[in-house]
């Protein structure tokens, strides 16, 4: 059952919804332990062999569109220049990004990936005082840096019935916090929160917790098909203390690229600008990505041919009788009742990678990529052999 | 706005050489493409500008050739090999740390890369200095850890040069005492100043008796090093755990658009940067990329002597003026022009050249100067020479008013 906005108006001054179990901050060692060395997700990445199908990293399997390809290529004689003195440069990005979302270029921050800002943001807004709130399971990079930081968690389990967060418990959870991590579709669940849920959480938040800052992480944004869906991006743009951030990593095939960006408030974005990397992004990838906002057709296109591939796979799952999250992501979660370790071991012989552990629900579900549709067909295939 | 389908298409080469002159755009370009030149820097080599409105960018320290050929086939080898740009780069990332290893003839575990030396410097700023664990640093030196440091609201001990613009190693070691990281710029940009190896042998033994304090040592410049007396830190960081070097692919390797940068330091402290640091943060072209020029050490040797001949003609054409520059071991030189760097960057600027900023103390009279093509540097002397001249007749008419 999703959070309805008569749900979240019903929550009167004097209701109080119950408080979720939190997780506190544990030893950093047992974070590393957990999540692994490297940054958080993506420590232990193979590219895929010959002959392997990679679903396992929600990659746009096609790569980026022509046009930054092509990019990429010219941007190689600029290569002894720092990416500020290149053309485009950083600048160039931030003004294309600013006319796409019609903001001004102060509203823009871009990132080593969405994930540098994910990070900054972890680092800028919580602390020993200032507590982190995400669901569980969600993406992990904000955990990560609070943890480090020694702010507690407050990790909110998403709903078991339909997979998504629970936005009214983590309202709940905000007050005090530094940052409330919303991560919208969101990751590994693939589900997502209409418009009218997102605005009524952050009225929420904003009544228990002015001060707190609400980060809507749109990663999977392009992938959306869900009707009542609404990007945060204009109340952000509207209000302190709330910001979206994007990814060229997904539905425009670059993840090998590293560009995300950040938008909102000219505040919060020139706080998290202070801890931008000096040269965060790269040349080619500035001009892989500002010539991909020039291609207007892809990202639909893009949609489109995952849509089917989505639709697809889940239709096989289902036909097997394994209940799959509705999805509005490049990936899918399946209830496969058994672990996700045993299923990806499995598939690996027959060369199939699929998503890693996603604890608290690694011990029943699994997420799988959607990569092209003759990869799926293959990997259902593997997918009918190993669960027989 | 690309450069002319007749350039991109005569081959990488002839490109190459025609864009490594690419520098910002000038007020002519600027009006040429309808833009603002004081906001994009671009491809303006391609416009066939005339010498003098062609700029010059000699404010970054970058390598005027970019990356060399072997580099430039790695990185569109990369792309020719399906969608990787779409990929993760996990597993190139370490493949570069197993060539910088093997190139080094050191064990990989040692080896970790970061988005330039500069993500790597904030890190270790980050896990080693704290809120009563100062750092302590030179100055002027390289500033991203002591501006990181300030970020985060970590204390900053900033010790000045001595007459030499000479880092005092001495009295860095005195300072060091409680500190959490040392940062030893060799040679220090922006003095271009070096230390030998038996003075840097010699404060890293103090650091390591006297303190318990990291040691960073920022190798960026290494490769344009010509004084003999000069040797890389990276075996001590092998041997010690509290001692680090940062090297860089932005300067003699000519890919500072590609931000890559790696250290070498002990495992452990690796381990504990990692805990911290951001590892997605390397593309896929840069890591290949610098994976092939890492294994191209002739290219830098090439590198080098480019850099020692224009270095030199300039540093002489400078003292020819009777005017000082130090003994740069760097790719820019750092030179007394006796004006106000802010003049004179202005001054250069209206003649299309582009120098560096202030560096406080020594912005009333000293300025960095980046190296590029000796071709270009003989325009550059020309035009300083026209500005320190007009200088020099504007002084005299003000003292002759004041008289």
């Amino acid at each position: 059952m999703s959070l309805s906005r008569r749900a979240l108006f019903g929550l009167g001054s004097g209701t109080r919804a119950h408080v979720p179990p939190m997780i506190t901050a544990r030893g950093r060692e047992a974070l590393v332990e957990e999540f692994g060395p490297l940054a958080g997700e993506f420590g232990v990445i193979e590219p895929p062999s010959q002959g392997q199908i990679r679903i396992s990293s929600n990659e746009n399997p096609l790569g980026p569109p022509a046009g930054a390809v092509a990019a990429i290529r010219e941007s190689f004689e600029e290569a002894g220049r720092y990416p500020t003195n290149a053309q485009p440069n950083m600048r160039d990005l931030v003004a294309a990004l600013a006319r796409k979302h019609d903001c001004a270029p102060e509203n823009i921050v871009l990132g080593a990936g969405s994930g540098e800002i994910l990070k900054n943001a972890a680092h800028a807004f919580t602390n020993e005082r200032r507590h982190l709130v995400t669901g569980t399971p969600s993406y992990l990079q904000p955990t990560r840096v609070a943890s480090y930081l020694g702010a507690a968690v407050e990790a909110v389990p998403i709903q078991r019935e339909d997979g998504r967060l629970n936005l009214l418990r983590m309202a709940d959870a905000a007050r005090g916090a530094g940052l409330v991590f919303c991560c919208n579709p969101n990751n590994p669940t693939s589900t997502v929160h209409t418009g009218s849920d997102i605005r009524s959480f952050v009225a929420l938040v904003r009544r228990i917790s002015p001060s707190t800052v609400i980060h809507f992480d749109e990663a999977y944004h392009e992938y959306v098909t869900h009707p009542d869906y609404e990007s945060a991006m204009v109340m952000a743009l509207e209000t302190p203390n709330i910001f979206v951030t994007r990814t060229f990593s997904k539905a425009f095939g670059m993840a090998g690229m590293r560009v995300g960006y950040g938008v909102g408030h000219v505040d919060t974005i020139a706080t998290l600008r202070r801890y931008s990397l000096t040269f965060n992004t790269n040349t080619p990838g500035v001009g892989a990505a500002y010539a991909a906002l020039q291609e207007q057709d892809f990202v639909p296109q893009e949609r489109a041919r995952n849509t089917e591939a989505k639709k697809y796979t889940v239709d096989v799952l289902a036909g097997l009788g394994y209940p799959v999250y509705e999805s509005d992501t490049n990936f899918i979660f399946v209830e496969l009742g058994r672990t996700a370790a045993d299923f990806r071991d499995a598939c690996r012989e027959h060369g199939v990678a699929v998503g890693r552990d996603f604890p608290p629900m690694e011990t029943t579900h699994a997420r799988i990529s959607i990569g092209t549709i003759d990869e799926m067909r293959t990997a259902c295939e593997v997918f009918k052999e190993v669960l027989s | 706005m690309k450069a002319p389908k007749e350039i991109r298409e005569s081959g990488l080469h002839v490109s190459r050489r025609s864009f490594v002159k690419t520098v910002g755009i000038g007020t002519t370009a600027a009006a040429i493409m309808g833009w603002d030149g004081s906001r994009s820097w671009a491809r303006a080599a391609s416009l066939a500008l005339p010498e003098q409105e062609r700029p010059l960018l000699l404010h970054n320290n970058e390598n005027p050739l970019g990356p060399g050929d072997k580099v430039l086939s790695a990185m569109n080898d990369a792309l020719a090999g399906g969608p990787r740009a779409g990929r993760y780069p996990g597993a190139a990332i370490r493949g570069l740390g197993e060539a910088i290893a093997r190139m080094n003839g050191i064990p990989v575990e040692n080896v970790m890369v970061g988005n330039g030396s500069t993500q790597l410097l904030r890190t270790a700023t980050q896990v080693f200095t704290s809120p009563t664990r100062p750092l302590v640093t030179a100055a002027p030196s390289y500033e991203e850890a002591p501006g990181y440091a300030e970020l985060v609201g970590h204390p900053v001990v900033a010790l000045p040069l001595d007459s030499q613009m000479m880092i005092e190693l001495d009295a860095m070691a005195d300072a060091a005492q409680g500190a959490g990281m040392v940062f030893l710029n060799n040679p220090n940009n922006p003095t271009g100043t070096l230390h030998g190896a038996d003075a840097m042998g010699a404060v890293i033994d103090r650091l390591l008796t006297e303190t318990d304090a990291m040691i960073m040592v920022d190798e960026a410049y290494h490769d344009y090093v010509t004084d003999p007396s000069h040797r890389t830190q990276i075996p001590r960081a092998v041997q010690e755990e509290r001692v680090i070097v940062a090297r860089t692919f932005s300067k003699a390797h000519g890919m500072a658009g590609m931000r890559i940068g790696w250290i070498v330091a002990h495992p452990d402290v690796i381990e504990r940067m990692r805990e911290w640091h951001y590892g997605l943060s390397l593309n896929i072209p840069s890591l290949l990329g610098a994976t092939a020029s890492i294994e191209d050490p002739d290219r830098i040797e090439r590198e080098r002597e480019r850099n020692t001949e224009a270095r030199k003609f300039t540093i002489d054409w400078f003292k020819s003026q009777g005017l000082d520059a130090t003994d740069s071991q760097c790719n820019f030189i750092f030179a007394r022009t006796g004006m106000a760097a802010a003049d004179f960057r202005d001054a250069c600027e209206a003649h299309n050249i582009r120098v560096g900023r202030d560096f406080p103390p020594y912005e009333a009279e000293w300025a960095r100067i980046s190296i590029s093509t000796i071709e270009d540097m003989r325009r550059a002397v020309g035009v300083f020479g026209e500005v320190l001249a007009a200088t020099q007749v504007q002084q005299a008419r003000g003292g002759a008013e004041a008289a």
